[in-house]
């Protein structure tokens, strides 16, 4: 099905809108600024599939985060993601006295850095979370405690947390 | 860290406007929500014309020649995962579960075989059928599992659906939302028939599974694949960094489950050959705890868990 003009300008609106969070849920499951690109690129491409919900102001932006989530885990399966070590040149998008406390966060399980991202910055309730990740509240719940606790003592060590 | 401090960090990592562009460019170059059509340009349809016709007399000749004095082959068939032939007498690794990507909690009898696992796995099935004038192949799985094809697999029929895609969160919640993709979802089928030749394409993955009945529900915290000795001691995976982080689930929940043993799960591989004769073999699945050594760099090893196939007798 050809896809029409005002369906294109429709998904570069919302990509547009939209483009910094996909690329920073990208960049956090990912690790590396070149596939979290790729990705964007991609989610803006689903955008043009029958089912995306490219009118529904409502539900695009769940929509696009999830879709962003698939897109990582199909990514991670990948063979060429098997086979490569990605390069964390992440550190290099923020300011120098920030670099270590990215790399702090982002030496979390992923589960729990997607969590502190849509709760701290997309201001998501742990019961919306919980939908978006497909996950029980209550282990979104513990997710997000555990996050916090451990980069407390991250900060509070000046280490890595590793023990 | 506060969520100001959080913020503000997070405000400053931005997609560069060329990685933008380059993605509003990519919308306005795709024409169809479809697969692109092929078509023949004029010097492509003179060179298609041209293989056609060497194609042609090619086959003629290897019909009026070689193919007469070729016996016809008997009927028959083998099971292969990769180059390995899948028997009834030795089990053969298909697979290795890694630590990414898992939900699930294995627990392990006295013999290290498979006691229960909990939750949804999904895991390659590299599994083939080879053999003489077969047509097709029908694979269907036998108790607690059914089959993710992918949604734009060719030359498969007859399949026998699992349910349709899922339209709630209720309903996702049966199922492993990592089967999801962009609102079009994997198929998921309990049985499929493959054409012989588009059996490569059409290798499913195989998911495993026990549905939690809420009140028993083993969580899904670890990306790491943990397993209970028979001493009811736990043992991780190959992700040692995750181990301090995940230390107090084990210590603090409600684990009981009920027992599911691994023998619950086969797949009855059926061939179908050219004279409408057909034949059928049983595929047993096994997950099995083995020891490996780290790679280059470190000492020790690690535990991984291994699909084993073998036929049934």
């Amino acid at each position: 099905m050809e896809v029409s003009f005002s369906a294109k300008m429709q998904a570069e609106r919302v990509i547009r809108q939209y483009a910094d969070m996909i690329f920073r849920i990208a960049l956090q499951n990912l690790k590396n600024k070149a596939d979290a690109e790729d990705i964007l690129q991609d989610v803006s491409l689903a955008l043009l599939t029958k089912n995306a919900p490219l009118y529904d102001e409502s539900h695009i932006k769940s929509w696009l985060i999830r879709v962003t989530l698939n897109k990582c885990k199909n990514f991670h399966k990948s063979a060429h993601r098997t086979k490569t070590e990605p390069l964390s040149d992440y550190v290099e998008l923020c300011a120098k006295e920030d670099q270590r406390l990215l790399e702090d966060v982002m030496g979390l399980p992923k589960n729990y850095r997607n969590t502190l991202y849509l709760f701290y910055y997309e201001g998501y309730s742990i019961d919306e979370i919980a939908k978006l990740l497909n996950k029980k509240p209550s282990t979104v719940g513990s997710w997000l405690h555990r996050a916090r606790k451990k980069l407390k003592t991250i900060i509070l060590d000046g280490g890595n947390g590793c023990e | 860290m506060n969520k100001n401090r959080y913020t503000k960090l997070f405000d400053r990592i931005k997609a560069d406007d060329d990685a933008v562009r380059n993605a509003v460019d990519s919308i306005y170059e795709k024409e169809t929500t479809d697969v692109g059509e092929f078509k023949l340009t004029r010097n492509m349809n003179l060179k298609f014309v041209h293989a056609v016709a060497v194609a042609l007399v090619f086959v003629l000749v290897l019909g009026v020649y070689i193919l007469p004095i070729t016996p016809k082959a008997d009927n028959c068939f083998v099971v292969k995962a990769g180059a390995s032939e899948i028997n009834s007498i030795s089990s053969v690794e298909i697979g290795e579960l890694k630590g990414e990507n898992n939900a699930i909690r294995i627990c392990f009898d006295d013999s290290d075989k498979v006691s229960y696992l909990v939750q949804c796995k999904v895991v390659d099935f590299p599994v083939m059928c080879t053999g003489n004038n077969i047509e097709k192949v029908t694979y269907k799985v036998k108790g607690n599992g059914y089959f993710a094809l992918h949604r734009d697999v060719q030359g498969v029929s007859d399949v026998e659906y699992v349910e349709k895609a899922p339209t709630s969160y209720e309903e996702e919640q049966k199922y492993p939302y990592d089967l999801a993709d962009t609102g079009d979802y994997t198929k998921k089928a309990l049985a499929y028939t493959v054409d012989y030749d588009a059996q490569n394409e059409a290798v499913a993955k195989l998911c495993l599974y026990t549905v939690d009945d809420g009140d028993k529900y083993c969580d899904s915290y670890s990306e790491t694949i943990y397993f209970e000795e028979s001493d009811g001691s736990f043992v991780h995976g190959k992700d040692f960094d995750y181990e301090m982080m995940y230390l107090d689930i084990f210590t603090d929940g409600d684990y009981s489950v009920d027992a599911i043993n691994y023998s619950d799960y086969s797949v009855e591989i059926t061939a179908t050959f050219e004279d409408g004769t057909q034949e059928s073999k049983t595929v047993n699945i096994g997950l099995e705890k083995t020891k490996k050594n780290y790679d280059s760099g470190e000492d020790g090893e690690y535990t991984v868990l291994n699909v084993h196939a073998k036929l049934s007798e």
